[in-house]
């Protein structure tokens, strides 16, 4: 099989796919990376994350 | 009011010498899970000493536990609730700290202390409980987001279960 038409099968398959599939997909792939990471890396990003979802909390909570 | 800090809460503890280990959120987002987590959760060592020194940095921090209609906001008597060994969810102007102990599912301090991670962050050394450990914990509590958490860990740490 050319590399072409391996291509289009993989490209096929990818349109088959339904988005709650495919970002199921990613979101695994990210976790993945992710995972790979220091810890401290990790650590860092959960309490920043954490503190942004927060503030939009209150934002939306200011906001009503 | 911000959001919480909980990279400064934790580092108050450990320049206070507060021993303790992280599990929970912080420590699921550290092995990769990273996602918002409402509170700090952390397992104290039990030692009268260290309990007080908590309680005392928690005070610092403007720390109050709401126990029923009870307001606890002092350092004698956040200190006598966690010698008691009971759990406490102490408010802090830096979020919100559990404070575990005698739930059942959670390991003694010794036993995460012995295997924990030390991670640096800022200039403070924090310890982070196994992915083993965790995995148990989630396990045990078992609820539907522990369960979800429990996939989450094997797609960030495939091969580690």
């Amino acid at each position: 099989m050319t590399g072409s038409v391996v291509f289009g099968a993989m490209a096929e398959q990818s349109k088959q796919r339904s988005p709650d599939l495919e970002g199921e997909r990613v979101r695994r792939l990210r976790l993945r990376a992710d995972g790979q990471r220091p810890l401290g890396v990790n650590l860092k990003e959960t309490i920043s994350l954490t503190r942004k979802l927060f503030e939009l909390r209150d934002a939306a909570r200011r906001a009503r | 009011m911000s959001g919480p800090s909980f990279d400064q809460l934790l580092a108050r503890l450990v320049r206070a010498d507060v021993r303790f280990v992280v599990i929970g959120g912080l420590a699921l987002g550290s092995w990769g899970v990273i996602r918002g987590t409402k509170d700090c959760d952390i397992v104290p060592d039990p030692a009268p000493d260290n309990l007080d020194t908590l309680a005392r940095v928690a005070v610092e921090l403007g720390g109050h536990v709401q126990l029923g209609e009870s307001l606890l906001g002092s350092e004698r008597s956040i200190a006598a609730l966690l010698r008691s060994g009971d759990r406490a969810l102490i408010a802090t102007r830096l979020g919100d700290l559990d404070v575990v102990q005698g739930l059942e599912g959670v390991m003694p301090y010794a036993e995460l202390r012995a295997s924990a991670i030390d991670v640096e962050m800022a200039d403070v050394t924090i310890p982070i409980c196994t992915l083993e450990h965790l995995r148990t914990m989630k396990r045990a509590a078992g609820r539907p987001r522990d369960l979800v958490d429990l996939d989450d860990l094997d797609a960030a740490q495939p091969g580690e279960n």
